[in-house]
C-alpha cells in the first residue's frame, strides 16, 4: 500500500515539474499549438501524394502519436531527480526507489492523453475525417492503453538514461523518432521496411494504432488480440526497466555516484 | 577574416562535444525515411527530390530555432557573456560566425537524406550542380540571418523555449519546406513566401530537375532579399538588445 | 595610464523600486599597484568593475580607463583591459583550457597563431601547462580560477580587473593566487581588485578603498586605514578593580567605549583627546599593565559594516 502512496506522490511531484516548465497559456501558445503544426506538417504529404486515402492515415497516425511524445519524454522527467541530487534521498528512504522513479511517468501519460484529445477535434476538422461518437470511448480507451504501454519504454529507457544524464534528450528523441517510423504512424506496418517494422513490432503503440484504426475505417478486425498484444508489450518493457533500476541503485551504492549528475 | 575563422572553430569545438547535434540531425533522419515511406505508398517515385530537400530544409529550420535561436541566451547561462562583451571583437561579428556554423552543419542533415534516399532505391541525381551549389549557398546565408533575428528575439524573451517550440512546426508547415507552396491554402501563400524555406525548396529542388532549371533567377533574388532584410533586421536587433542589457544590467544572470 | 571616475553613479530600477549601486564615486587608480576595493556583498564592487569593464552603463558620472570613455569609447577600452571574475561558471566547460584561451584570443583580435602562443605561455604561467589539454569541467576551483585568470590575461591588458577572484578557494590556492596578481602590478598594470576578504586586501593591496552603499568611504593604504576609525586609539588595561576601574573611564568617555576582555582586562576606545586622561585615570586606579593600539583592518571593517544581521 505505501508503493501506491509513493506512485501519488511522485505523480504529483511529476505534475509539478511540468507545471513549473509551463502556464496554462504557455502550454497552449507553446506546446498546443506546435504539435498541432506537427500532425498538419506530417498530413500534408498526403496532398503532396495527391492521395486523400494518404492524409487520412497520416491523420490518424500522427495524432495517435501526439499522445506518445510526452509519455516516452517521461523518461527524461525521470532523471531530474539525478539532476536535483534528490536521487540519494530516494533511496536512503525505505520506500520503492522504483516506485518513486517511475511514478512520475504518470503526469507524462495524463499530459500525452490530454495532448491527443484536445488536438483531436482541431484536426479531424480541419482534415475533414470524421468520427462517430459511438466510436469515441472505444478510441480514448484505446488512446489511454497504447500511452500506459509507452509508459513501460519510458520506464526503461528512463532507468537506463539515470545512469547517463547527459543523453537524456537525445535518448528519448530517439524513441520517439522510432516510434514514429517502426510502428505504423505514416504507413501501414506491411508498407514499412522489414527491419523497421520488425521494431516496430517490439515497440509500444503499434497495436493499439491498428485498432484504433480499424475502428476508424469500421473495418471487422478483432480487436482482443490486438489489445493483448499492447498491454503485453507495453508489460514487457515495464518489467524489464525493473531490474535495470535496481541496477542503477547498485551502480550507484557500489561508485558512490548517486549524488552525481 | 582571422575572427571569423576563429570564432567558427571555437564554435565547431563546442558543436562537437554538444548532446543536442546528434539531437537536431535525428530530424532529418526521421523525416527522411518517413518521406520516402510515403512516396513508396502512394507510388509517386516522381516526388524524390522533396524527400531529399524537404528534410534538409527541416534541418535547416531546426538549427537555426532550437541551436543558433540560442546562442546568446546559452553564454548568458554559462556566464561567458560578459567575457564575449567585453572583449575588443565585435560581439556581433562574432555572433554571426557562431550562428553561421550552425548553419553550415545542417549540410550532414543533407548527406543524410540522400543516403536515406540511396537506402530506399531513389536516389537523385543532380542535373544541375552548379545550382545545387548556388542554393546551399543561398539558402545557409539565409538561414543565418534568419538566426540573428532569432537570437535577438529569444534573447529578450523570458519564454524563449515557449517561441521556440511554438514556431518550430507552424514554420515549417508555413514556409513549404517539405511541400510545395502550391499545396498549401490560397491565403496563407503570400506569408509563406516571406520564409525563406520556401524559395529554398524551390531553388535547390530546380537543381534536381532533368528539363531546365526554372525559377533560379526570382527564388535567387527571393532568397538574397530575405537575407539582407533578415540580416539587417537581426543585426540591429541584436545590437540594441545587448546594449540594453548594459543599461539594465542583464548581461549576466541575477 | 589610470582609471578615473568622477560622481558616477548607477541605480537600478525607477521611483519607489528604484535600489542605488553607486551614489557618487570618485576614484582614481594610477599604475604599478594593486588597488583594492573592500566592502561587504551590496556594497557596489562587482557594479562597479561592470561599469569600468563596459558591461554596464552609469546611470550618471563619468568613467575612463586608460583616458578612454567606458560608453562612448566602449571598444578602446576592451582593447586595454582584461576581465577576471572567477566563479565555477564563465568557461567552455567541455572545453580544454588551453581551447579557452585560443578562443578568448580570437576575441582580442589576436591571429591564430599568436592566440596559440599566449595560451601556451599563460598556461605555463598559472602553472596549468601539464594539464593544458583536458576539459575545463573536470578542473577543481583553483585550477578554474587560475584559467580565469589566464583568459583575463590573454589580451596583454593594461588594465586588470578582479572581481572576488579567491572567493571559494582553499587558503593554499588562494595564498598562490594572490601572488600572482602581486606580479601583475610589478609588471606596470593597473590592477583593481574587489574584495571582502579584509586578509586579501591586507596581503595584496598596496591601496585599499573601502565601499559600503555604492560610495567610498576613504581611500588608503591597508596600514592607514586603522586611522579611519575616526581618530580613534585604543587602551588595553589589566586592573585591579574592575568594577570601579569601569566606572571611573565610562564617566570619561562613555560607557559604550569600555569593554570587559576577562582576566581583568579591559579595553577603552579612546581618540586623541582623550588618550591622555584616560591613561592618567587608569594610573590612579592601580593598573598592572597598560597598552595602546590602533584598530586592525578587520575591526575597522566590522566598525563600519558591524553585524549584518545573521540569526540562526
Amino acid at each position: 500500500m505505501n508503493t501506491l502512496r509513493v506512485l501519488r506522490v511522485a505523480a504529483h511531484v511529476g505534475y509539478v515539474d511540468k507545471t513549473s516548465i509551463y502556464t496554462p497559456w504557455t502550454w497552449i501558445a507553446g506546446w498546443m499549438t506546435r504539435v498541432i503544426a506537427q500532425v498538419v506538417f506530417f498530413s500534408l504529404l498526403g496532398a503532396l501524394i495527391e492521395d486523400p486515402a494518404v492524409t487520412r492515415f497520416l491523420v490518424i497516425g500522427n495524432l495517435v502519436m501526439l499522445a506518445m511524445m510526452p509519455t516516452v519524454m517521461g523518461a527524461v522527467v525521470i532523471t531530474w531527480d539525478r539532476m536535483k541530487g534528490v536521487l540519494p534521498h530516494i533511496v536512503a528512504a525505505p520506500a520503492s526507489s522504483t516506485a518513486a522513479l517511475a511514478g512520475r511517468l504518470t503526469s507524462s501519460v495524463v499530459e500525452g492523453v490530454v495532448t491527443a484529445l484536445l488536438a483531436a477535434p482541431v484536426i479531424l476538422l480541419l482534415f475533414d475525417v470524421p468520427v462517430r461518437f459511438v466510436d469515441v470511448p472505444a478510441l480514448v480507451g484505446l488512446l489511454v492503453l497504447s500511452a500506459v504501454s509507452a509508459a513501460g519504454l519510458a520506464s526503461l529507457l528512463g532507468a537506463v538514461l539515470l545512469l547517463r544524464t547527459r543523453w537524456r534528450n537525445l535518448g528519448s528523441n530517439l524513441a520517439v523518432f522510432a516510434m514514429m517510423v517502426c510502428c505504423g504512424v505514416n504507413v501501414p506496418p506491411e508498407a514499412t521496411p522489414d527491419a523497421l517494422a520488425t521494431v516496430g513490432q517490439i515497440l509500444p503503440m503499434t497495436h493499439g494504432l491498428i485498432a484504433i484504426r480499424s475502428i476508424m475505417d469500421s473495418t471487422a478486425t478483432a480487436l482482443g488480440p490486438l489489445i493483448v498484444r499492447e498491454l503485453l508489450t507495453g508489460g514487457a518493457w515495464f518489467v524489464a526497466s525493473l531490474p535495470m533500476f535496481a541496477y542503477l541503485i547498485h551502480h550507484g551504492r557500489a561508485t558512490g555516484t548517486l549524488d552525481k549528475e | 577574416m582571422a575572427l571569423l575563422l576563429g570564432v567558427m572553430r571555437h564554435e565547431a569545438g563546442l558543436m562537437r562535444r554538444e548532446e543536442f547535434l546528434p539531437l537536431v540531425l535525428l530530424y532529418p533522419l526521421a523525416i527522411a525515411i518517413v518521406m520516402q515511406m510515403v512516396i513508396g505508398v502512394g507510388q509517386r517515385p516522381d516526388l524524390g527530390s522533396f524527400a531529399v530537400v524537404g528534410p534538409w530544409l527541416v534541418g535547416v529550420w531546426q538549427l537555426a530555432n532550437l541551436v543558433a535561436g540560442e546562442t546568446l541566451n546559452k553564454e548568458r547561462h554559462a556566464a561567458t557573456l560578459e567575457p564575449l562583451v567585453a572583449a575588443p571583437a565585435s560581439t556581433i561579428i562574432v555572433l554571426t560566425a557562431k550562428v553561421g556554423t550552425v548553419s553550415l552543419v545542417s549540410l550532414l542533415g543533407l548527406l543524410e537524406a540522400v543516403a536515406v534516399a540511396a537506402a530506399f532505391g531513389r536516389p537523385v541525381t543532380v542535373h544541375h550542380p552548379l545550382v545545387l551549389l548556388w542554393g546551399g549557398v543561398l539558402t545557409l546565408v539565409a538561414a543565418t540571418a534568419t538566426s540573428l533575428v532569432l537570437v535577438a528575439l529569444y534573447v529578450a524573451s523570458r519564454s524563449a523555449r515557449t517561441y521556440q517550440n511554438s514556431i518550430s512546426y507552424p514554420v515549417l508547415v508555413l514556409g513549404g519546406a517539405i511541400v510545395p507552396v502550391s499545396v498549401l491554402p490560397e491565403w496563407v501563400q503570400p506569408l509563406s513566401r516571406l520564409i525563406f524555406l520556401s524559395w529554398a525548396n524551390d531553388l535547390v529542388r530546380a537543381s534536381f530537375s532533368p528539363g531546365p532549371a526554372g525559377g533560379v533567377v526570382l527564388a535567387s533574388l527571393a532568397l538574397i532579399a530575405l537575407t539582407l532584410a533578415g540580416g539587417g533586421l537581426g543585426g540591429w536587433l541584436v545590437h540594441r538588445a545587448l546594449r540594453r542589457a548594459r543599461v539594465d544590467g542583464s548581461l549576466a544572470l541575477a | 595610464m589610470s582609471i578615473t571616475t568622477r560622481e558616477l553613479r548607477r541605480w537600478f530600477g525607477a521611483g519607489r523600486d528604484r535600489s542605488i549601486a553607486l551614489d557618487g564615486i570618485d576614484l582614481d587608480v594610477e599604475p604599478g599597484h594593486v588597488h583594492g576595493m573592500l566592502g561587504p556583498n551590496g556594497a557596489g564592487k562587482t557594479t562597479l568593475v561592470k561599469v569600468l569593464t563596459t558591461l554596464l552603463v552609469p546611470s550618471a558620472g563619468q568613467a575612463r580607463v586608460d583616458g578612454w570613455d567606458v560608453v562612448e569609447q566602449a571598444r578602446q577600452v576592451r582593447r586595454r583591459i582584461g576581465l577576471v571574475l572567477g566563479g565555477e561558471r564563465g568557461l567552455h566547460d567541455r572545453l580544454s583550457a588551453r581551447e579557452n584561451l585560443r578562443y578568448a584570443g580570437v576575441l582580442h583580435e589576436l591571429s591564430r597563431s599568436e592566440a596559440d602562443r599566449r595560451a601556451a605561455m599563460l598556461l605555463e604561467r598559472v602553472g596549468l601547462a601539464e594539464r593544458a589539454d583536458v576539459a575545463v569541467e573536470g578542473f577543481s576551483r583553483g585550477m578554474k580560477q587560475r584559467v580565469h585568470l589566464a583568459r583575463g590575461l590573454v589580451g596583454d591588458p593594461r588594465v586588470v580587473f578582479l572581481d572576488e577572484p579567491t572567493t571559494g578557494l582553499d587558503p593554499v590556492a588562494a595564498l598562490a593566487f594572490r601572488d600572482l596578481v602581486g606580479e601583475l602590478a610589478a609588471e606596470g598594470r593597473i590592477v583593481l581588485l574587489t574584495t571582502h576578504d579584509m586578509a586579501e586586501a591586507e596581503a595584496v593591496c598596496d591601496r585599499v578603498s573601502l565601499l559600503r552603499d555604492g560610495l567610498v568611504l576613504a581611500t588608503e593604504t591597508p596600514a592607514s586605514l586603522g586611522r579611519l576609525v575616526s581618530h580613534y586609539e585604543r587602551v588595553d588595561a589589566t586592573v585591579v578593580d574592575v568594577a570601579a576601574a569601569r566606572t571611573a573611564l565610562a564617566r570619561l568617555v562613555g560607557a559604550d567605549r569600555v569593554t570587559e576582555l576577562g582576566d581583568r582586562r579591559l579595553r577603552v576606545e579612546t581618540d586623541t583627546g582623550t588618550t591622555r586622561a584616560v591613561l592618567r585615570a587608569l594610573v590612579d586606579l592601580d593598573v598592572e599593565a597598560v597598552t595602546t593600539s590602533r584598530p586592525s583592518l578587520q575591526e575597522v571593517y566590522l566598525h563600519h559594516f558591524g553585524d549584518r544581521g545573521m540569526r540562526l
